[in-house]
Order: C-alpha cells, then sequence, then structure tokens
C-alpha cells in the first residue's frame, strides 16, 4: 500500500465503526462539548452549540412526520445548513440537498423526485423554501434550522443518508440514495489514512448537492475537529483563508490549485500548516501536484477518485513529489481502498490492463432512485466472485503495481470544475428552450487537462436568439451546466455510423473566430 | 501614459463587452460594485483571463496576496487594485 508519510503509531483511538452518521457527530460532542466543530459565516460553533441546534431541526422534522426516507435541505454556508443536515440524520431520515444557487424549476423537479414532504431551511432561504412547498403537488412542510431549542430525543437509524442528483442523459436528473454504512466504511478508513484527530482544522470548500462535502463533514468531525467553511467570494483564491484559519487538512477541486498557481499564490513553502492536500472530482495534473507539494512543505498530496455511486471517493495515491506517477501529465488515481473491489473490464467483460472501471463493496449504493432500468444497466453481478459492480463508465489503465490511471470517458458524460455533466442532458435542454432540430454541446476549452465550460452548436436559423436561448438554459440549468458560448451553423460533420462527429466540432472550435459565432 | 481609476474601469468595461453582447446584456447592467462571478456574468477561470490580458495592457503584475478576494470580482475593486500596481 502507499502509506508513505503514514506513521506506524495510529493517532485514533481504536472503537466500533457506528451504523449511523449522527453517532461520530454525537461521540466528538460528549468527548469535548467546548471545542470549535464549525466555523461558517464569521463566527464559530462549539459542538455543544451545534449539537442543540441540531437537535432542535431533529425535533420539528419528527414532529412532521414525513412519509418517506428523505427531507430537502435548503440552505446555503450557514449555520442553519449544518445543523439542519446534521438534524435530518438525526431524526432518522436522509437529506437531499437543494441548493439555492440552482434553479428553482431545477430544484422543484428534484423535490418531486425525491417525493419530499418536508424542507429543511435556514433563515435566509424561508421564502424560496415556501415557494418551493407551495410547487409540490402533495403537501410539503418547512423547518427552519439555526436557532437552538428542544431537548434530546432518541434517534431511530434509517438505511439512507443522503440523495444526491446527478445529471442525466435523458434530461431528468438522477438520485443516488447513499447508506450510512457505505459512509462509514469511508470514514473509518480515511481517519486512519489522513490519521485525523482533534487537533486538525477542515476545511470546507464542497456545495452539499456534491458528495466531496461529506468527507468535509464526517471525517471532521468524526475526528473531533473543527470545520472551517469558505465564504463564498474566497473560493476562487482561499490562500487567505488557509493560513488565517490555520487550516490543516484541505481537499477540493485542482481547479482550485490552477487558480492559485495562476494568482502567483502557490509558492514553495506559502502553507505551512497543512498537513494533508486532497484533490478528486477531476484529472490533477502532475505538475500542479508537484507545485502544491512544495507550497507544503509540512504534509503530503493525496490524489482521490470515485464516482458518487461508490460514495466520495474509493480509491486513492499519495503524490512523491521526486518521481510523480503520471500518464499524460495526469496524476495516477492509485489504488482500492480497502474493503473496495476493483475490476478493469475489457469490451467482452474480461479482466484486462485497459478497459472499463467496475467497482464493488460496502460503498456501492443500492441504485438509481425509483429508476430500475438505469439500475440494471449500471449495476450489474459480474467477475469470477459473482458480486455486484457498479461500471463507471470510466476507461482505465492498470500497471504492473496495481495502480490505475484516468483515461477517459465511454460515453458523453464530461466534468466541468469537478462537476458531473451529461451532455445529453444539456441538449435536451437546449433543444426544448430552442426548438431547434439540433443541440450538440462538448466540453470547452479543456486546458492543463482541466474542462473550464460547455460550447454547443445550434441550426443557424436560431443565431438571433443566443441571449434569450442562454437567458432561459440559465433558469432550468445549474450555472456550471449553462453554455458558455453557442455556435450556430447547418454544417454538422457526422461519423460514419451517423451520429455528430464531436471530434471534428471540436477541432472547429481550436480554429480562430469563424462566422456565426456568438 | 497615466492610469487613474476611471480610465482603468473603461478598460476593464471595454475588455467586458463582448462577453456582455453573448449574454445580451449592456454596460448599464453591471455596476461598478457588482460582484461579476457571483452575478455569472464570469466564471473564476474567465475572471482569471480576464485579469491576465488587462496585466499584459497595463504591463503590470497584481499583487494577488494583498488583494481581498472579494474585491477582485468587481469592476471596482479590480480597477482600484491595478491603480495601486500602477502606481506602486
Amino acid at each position: 500500500m502507499e502509506e508513505r508519510g503514514v506513521q506506524e503509531e495510529a493517532v485514533i483511538v481504536s472503537r466500533p465503526a457506528p451504523d449511523h452518521l449522527w453517532t461520530y457527530f454525537e461521540r466528538a460532542w460528549r468527548t469535548a462539548p467546548e471545542r470549535l466543530a464549525l466555523h461558517v459565516d464569521g463566527r464559530g460553533w462549539t459542538y455543544a452549540e451545534l449539537a442543540v441546534r441540531a437537535l432542535a431541526v431533529s425535533e420539528a422534522v419528527q414532529r412532521h412526520q414525513p412519509n418517506g426516507p428523505f427531507v430537502g435541505l435548503h440552505a446555503h454556508r450557514s449555520i442553519g445548513a449544518y445543523a439542519g443536515l446534521l438534524g435530518i440524520l438525526h431524526a432518522g431520515k436522509a437529506y437531499v440537498p437543494l441548493n439555492p444557487q440552482v434553479p428553482a424549476d431545477r430544484l422543484s423537479t428534484i423535490a418531486g423526485l425525491a417525493d419530499l414532504e418536508l424542507i429543511v431551511a435556514d433563515a435566509a432561504r424561508e421564502a424560496s423554501a415556501q415557494d418551493l412547498a407551495a410547487r409540490r403537488s402533495a403537501p410539503c412542510g418547512i423547518v427552519l434550522a439555526g436557532d437552538a431549542i428542544g431537548p434530546a430525543a432518541p434517534h431511530r437509524a434509517g438505511q439512507e443518508a443522503y440523495m444526491l442528483f446527478t445529471s442525466g442523459s435523458t434530461g431528468v436528473p438522477k438520485g443516488v440514495p447513499i447508506r450510512h454504512a457505505s459512509v462509514v466504511a469511508y470514514v473509518e478508513h480515511l481517519l486512519e489514512r489522513f490519521e485525523a484527530g482533534p487537533e486538525d482544522r477542515f476545511s470546507q470548500t464542497f456545495e452539499l448537492t456534491f458528495d466531496l462535502s461529506v468527507h468535509d463533514l464526517f471525517v471532521c468531525w468524526a475526528a473531533g475537529a473543527s470545520l472551517h467553511v469558505l465564504p463564498q467570494d474566497q473560493l476562487m483564491a482561499p490562500a487567505r483563508f488557509i493560513r488565517e484559519h490555520g487550516i490543516t487538512q484541505w481537499f477540493s477541486v485542482p481547479s482550485a490549485a490552477v487558480l492559485l498557481d495562476r494568482m502567483r499564490l502557490l509558492k514553495p513553502g506559502a502553507f505551512p500548516s497543512l498537513r494533508v492536500s486532497a484533490f478528486c472530482g477531476e484529472p490533477l495534473p502532475a505538475d500542479l501536484a508537484v507545485k502544491w507539494a512544495a507550497a507544503t512543505p509540512n504534509g503530503r498530496v493525496e490524489n482521490l477518485y470515485g464516482p458518487t455511486e461508490a460514495t466520495i471517493a474509493i480509491t486513492g495515491h499519495v503524490l512523491d513529489p521526486a518521481a510523480p506517477k503520471a500518464r499524460h501529465g495526469i496524476l495516477c488515481i492509485g489504488r482500492p481502498f480497502p474493503g473496495a473491489r476493483v475490476r478493469v473490464v475489457d469490451a467482452d467483460g474480461n479482466d484486462a490492463p485497459i478497459g472499463e472501471l467496475w467497482l464493488g463493496g460496502p460503498q456501492l449504493s443500492t441504485g438509481y432512485w425509483k429508476d430500475p432500468e438505469r439500475t440494471a444497466t449500471a449495476f450489474v453481478i459480474g467477475g469470477p466472485d459473482r458480486e455486484r459492480y457498479y461500471r463507471t463508465g470510466d476507461q482505465v489503465q492498470r500497471d504492473a503495481d496495481g495502480d490505475l490511471y484516468f483515461i477517459s470517458r465511454l460515453d458523453d458524460q464530461v466534468k466541468v470544475r469537478g462537476h458531473r455533466i451529461e451532455l445529453q442532458e444539456v441538449n435536451q435542454v437546449l433543444k426544448a428552450v430552442s426548438g431547434g432540430a439540433f443541440a450538440y454541446a462538448l466540453a470547452h476549452p479543456v486546458r492543463d487537462g482541466i474542462a473550464q465550460g460547455i460550447e454547443a452548436f445550434l441550426p443557424l436559423a436560431l443565431q438571433a436568439e443566443g441571449a434569450s436561448i442562454l437567458e432561459a438554459c440559465a433558469l432550468r440549468l445549474p450555472e456550471y451546466m449553462v453554455p458558455a458560448r453557442l455556435h450556430f451553423t447547418d454544417d454538422i460533420p457526422f461519423t460514419t455510423s451517423g451520429k455528430a462527429d464531436l471530434r471534428a466540432l471540436r477541432a472547429r472550435l481550436e480554429e480562430p473566430a469563424r462566422t456565426g459565432d456568438r | 501614459m497615466s492610469f487613474n481609476e476611471v480610465t482603468v474601469r473603461e478598460r476593464i468595461r471595454t475588455a467586458l463587452t463582448p462577453r456582455l453582447t453573448e449574454m445580451g446584456l449592456t454596460q448599464a447592467d453591471v455596476g461598478d460594485g457588482m460582484s461579476l462571478t457571483q452575478s455569472g456574468v464570469l466564471d473564476s477561470f474567465a475572471l482569471m483571463e480576464l485579469i491576465g490580458r488587462l496585466e499584459q495592457d497595463l504591463h503590470v503584475e497584481l499583487d494577488f496576496e494583498s488583494v481581498e478576494p472579494e474585491q477582485f470580482t468587481t469592476v471596482k475593486g479590480l480597477a482600484a487594485a491595478f491603480v495601486k500596481a500602477l502606481t506602486a
């Protein structure tokens, strides 16, 4: 295993793994109630202060007695967001983040898909939560999170901890429910791997709609450490935040490092407080990782990999700055975590050095919410062990040491700054709002191995309507899925199999400005 | 050539024009104190590219160490940061 830099003597006191995420928080709270648990929106909250606010939410949720396993969470970088999330879990429900930055139409769709009968909101989102509830076809209540009231009530553990919606190729988001047991399998390994302890200070960069946020919250609270939420306007330049908060455990998409580097802030020795810096969500360029390592002389750099369906991350690699293991400049994604099963499978379903990555083990989701068809396609029984595997659609290569390298996607899914996007979903929305006969979206430009945005091709007749098409997209899609640029042409190249030739379209984008663009 | 905040703001606004036209917006829609990233005019990468172009045009490098992150997302804050760098 790649345990370079990991001390022999484990810092974590040996204790049984819980069956519920709340237990991680409760243990830290009971051990050190006055310790800092969270820093958000300009102030700190101790474990005790956060606990009474979470329990108030739990009590209110239980009073409402919503049917079904899921409760909405409509809150953003506030005490209400974190107390709300914990309170929902304590009440035995699973949370579905309804990010206020996402257009109301999409949130309304998600609320319908998840059959939400209750939405927990922070004080600032009361009005938009009311709107969301009013748009539900079934009755839907509201609970405000953030105030400290109510006694502790015993919690009943549901199977699921949360459900996240990812981009779906048919134009409708896919719900991925994740069980407490899956997160616990992840957290138990990460506590040990990252040697997390009460003195640690964790960053919180990820939106709650992105499952990497679950690492921030529960690896942190399981260790009894404090969580430091970056204000929205500091996400693109976190240098000062890291220093002022003395962050010891950093976790973000590689894009954050790219931006710091462009600002000339990734200087040797810049961040001495960092012990562990982890990156996930998109390919990590090896030279960038080496620069980050030089900027964090007292820490190490970890590259993690994993899809939402397999809970947060499931493989990892510790960077050796003197000799980075990379392929075409992109750092390897390492080996599976203990307990995870990995197969590299060729087109005939046989194990091979290059092929599709299949994942198995306790971190696997039970399947897509209310979608047995897509569940049956993506979650299969296979391999000599006849175990359940999730087919990632990621093409990988495995080297002689057993280390994995990401090569490409096998379908139309792309990553833009860590966000997973089905280009088909963008195409469906473009066609619906424009009335055009076709729409072809692709990720462009790609710099340092990282896609920066979406551009799309539409029929020439729509040229005059570009601005209104983009405006209509912005009402239906999250910001990162809205094309940055539209190109209008009736000259679409096709492959011999009759599909639009995206490679040829991409080549056109590399050419200097063409007429018909806007 | 001498620069002050007014002339630098004009430079920034000129550099933004193609993007605004693309979005169906006009100069009047973008206030000097409005966050370019949170309003969706630019994402963080596009903002860094804009800053890079301005740095080349004005033959100066911003000191990001001393600029508040929330400052360089507005026309006003960005202009102030450039004037500070130009007069340093």
